[in-house]
């Protein structure tokens, strides 16, 4: 199978710290692929270099056999790669719905002419793109809060919501930087639930978690990081018992 | 400790301003020397000024009790603007209001249609400036500049083809000041919030410098005039002066229209988005820099067409119209307003026009320190209601979720 997203050789560094180095990576659609490591290692480096907030210094981005290494960020997310952000980064004083409406980059929009005199091409346009983000926040189970002010949502919806925006660009790759960070075990399983849900849509799912559990149920593979470095890389199962990531996270053994 | 500091800082700042306050340089031109002498009596008008201002700080100091007690009974200010907000959005009622502003013209006086003149002209610059501060977040403190710009645009094309009357003019001032604020917004748009505004205030003052000196174009400090066949005219039955508070007032609603009616398209959302936050927005797939790009053309454009209306009313433009005073007092409308909110800016533009102009005709003394009450006013306005008078309707939904 081609890969949807194929890294090869990544490097970034900030002045003399090397973020992130050598590093190659490829997902597949349907696969979840995780990515682990120590506070530190780079991950959120390497979405940050993903997905154009960043520039690499070196290495090769190719999605869907087309590099997108140095495009914007708004390029690359139109070109199929989409995120979320390990720190919530919702538009707070827009509605649930606005929120993922405001992101429908690919759908067809009316024109400015439509826009000025309210043409009924307008509200057809106007019409479909609600219910596009209502079916989106039908699927993450916030289809009660459509109204709500996304800043006053409450956390875990506001990752849900983070990610049903994600979704609203249409995209081909996903990057999620810790869907599960501070939540309670019951809302972990319904987020998993979720990444389920979107990797049957045929999606590549890159994921930062850190709830081993859920890297372990949800990866088909998992890549770890230490110090910008890719020291293994597997499926879980081999990942649990490879000595340099017992030795990366507990610490080496005399 | 801190008030000996407090202390130190204030004899410091004494010692800075001592100069510029008690000294004075006395030029002579015969001998080609200047002198440095002191300057008794501007110091003397100086303290002699101060002291209402002391007075009304001492004044407010006392009147903290009451301000204490308009906090307690806040909560019931606050239903009573969400009733009048609510009936607001009710259709019959603005149509109502648009009748009343129209009609207006067949019994106000010269002086009142004047002034209406002079509040839709502010109305239409503030509604401007709102979609590139209240919408897309991007702070502009030259805005006047984009005023005077299209006076000016008017102005000169009259003075070089004087076919050319103030209906000619609004396409052309809108390309002109589009074509502004595309210049000075490609580069700088890629600046964070603060160096924008510094940018474009810089924007403000180069282009009045410029209309200042560029003598044989736009006449200068004299300003320019257009000849009296290019101003708005009377038409039937209705006065010249008539005629201009009409199509002012159509001009406020066409403005109103299109803020209005992109704020609640995807062009809106795209502007709150950036606002919100520009990273998630580009990640998003938002084109950050074009949006913006757009907001700041049409938030100019707009500008310009104020700009010649005014010179179509007044027949007359000199440079003091693109004054940062200018500036600041439109967005000071904006911000009293509440930003985002098309009602409370057409209020705050109403206001802040109507409050001063009404000192000065009635009460010619405190119009002076009209600056002086603007500050105080957006520091209470910041104090007890930071999202202005009638707050957006984002702002009144933060309200509600909180109360």
């Amino acid at each position: 199978m081609i890969p949807t997203l194929r890294v090869n050789n990544l490097a970034k560094s900030f002045g003399g710290l090397r973020a992130v180095s050598g590093i190659s990576l490829e997902v597949c659609p349907g696969e979840v692929l995780s990515v682990i490591g120590p506070n530190g290692a780079g991950k959120t480096t390497l979405f940050n270099c993903l997905s154009g907030v960043y520039q690499p210094n070196e290495g090769e981005i190719v999605l869907e056999r087309r590099s997108i290494r140095g495009l914007a960020p708004h390029i690359i997310c139109r070109r199929g790669l989409s995120r979320t952000f390990q720190n919530i980064r919702l538009f707070g004083e827009m509605t649930a719905k606005e929120n993922i409406m405001a992101c429908q980059v690919r759908l067809e929009k009316p024109l400015p002419w439509d826009v000025l005199f309210r043409t009924p091409q307008f509200f057809r346009r106007e019409k479909a793109s609600e219910d596009e983000a209502l079916n989106l926040l039908r699927m993450v189970g916030l289809e009660k809060e459509e109204e709500t002010w996304a800043r006053n949502l409450p956390y875990g919806f506001q990752r849900r919501l983070e990610i049903a925006r994600a979704l609203a660009t249409k995209p081909r790759v996903l990057l999620l930087d810790e869907p599960g960070a501070g939540m309670n075990p019951n809302e972990v399983s319904e987020i998993s639930n979720l990444i389920c849900q979107i990797k049957k849509m045929g999606l590549a799912i890159l994921l930062i978690e850190h709830h081993m559990k859920v890297v372990m149920d949800l990866s088909d593979r998992i890549v770890v990081l230490d110090h910008g470095e890719k020291i293994a890389e597997g499926t879980p199962e081999e990942i649990r018992n490879h000595p340099a990531v017992i030795a990366a996270y507990l610490g080496k053994e005399n | 400790m801190t008030r000996l500091r407090f202390f130190l800082g204030i004899l410091g700042l004494l010692l800075i301003t001592f100069p510029f306050v008690w000294l004075k340089l006395n030029p002579d031109f015969t001998a080609g020397t200047v002198s440095v002498g002191w300057a008794g009596d501007k110091g003397c008008k100086l303290i002699g000024d101060l002291l209402p201002v002391l007075g009304v700080a001492v004044g407010i100091w006392g009147l903290r009790k009451f301000y204490l007690w308009g906090v307690s009974t806040f909560s019931t200010f606050k239903s009573a603007v969400t009733t009048v907000q609510s009936r607001m959005d009710q259709r019959g009622l603005i149509w109502g209001l648009w009748i009343i502003c129209f009609s207006a013209t067949f019994y106000l006086n010269n002086n009142a249609l004047s002034m209406g003149i002079f509040v839709g002209l502010w109305m239409i610059q503030a509604l401007g400036l709102n979609i590139a501060i209240g919408m897309t977040g991007l702070l502009v403190l030259g805005y006047a500049g984009f005023y005077a710009m299209g006076g000016y645009t008017f102005a000169i094309a009259h003075k070089f083809f004087p076919f050319i009357t103030w209906w000619m003019a609004l396409p052309l001032a809108v390309l002109s000041g589009g074509l502004a604020g595309w210049v000075v917004g490609l580069p700088c748009l890629r600046l964070r919030g603060d160096y924008l505004a510094i940018v474009t205030l810089g924007f403000g003052e180069c282009f009045r410098e410029l209309m200042r000196n560029w003598a044989s174009v736009s006449g200068g400090d004299q300003g320019l005039s257009v000849s009296a066949n290019a101003k708005i005219q009377s038409f039937g039955p209705l006065s010249a002066m008539q005629v201009t508070y009409v199509i002012v007032a159509v001009f406020v609603f066409l403005a109103i229209g299109l803020c209005e009616r992109l704020y609640q398209s995807w062009i809106g959302r795209t502007w709150v988005a950036i606002r919100e936050d520009e990273i998630a927005a580009s990640s998003m797939g938002i084109p950050v820099v074009q949006m913006k790009l757009l907001a700041f053309v049409l938030s100019a454009a707009v500008g310009s067409v104020a700009g010649v209306l005014y010179v179509g009313y007044a027949g007359f433009i000199d440079p003091a119209a693109g004054l940062f005073e200018n500036s600041v007092m439109v967005l000071a409308m904006v911000i009293l307003g509440g930003l985002g909110s098309i009602p409370g800016v057409l209020l705050g533009s109403a206001l802040l026009y109507l409050i001063p102009t009404l000192l000065r005709n009635y009460i010619p003394a405190v119009a002076d320190y009209r600056l002086l009450l603007f500050g105080a006013i957006m520091v209470v306005m910041m104090l007890i209601r930071p999202q202005g008078l009638l707050g957006s309707r984002r702002h009144r939904l933060e309200m509600g979720a909180e109360s």
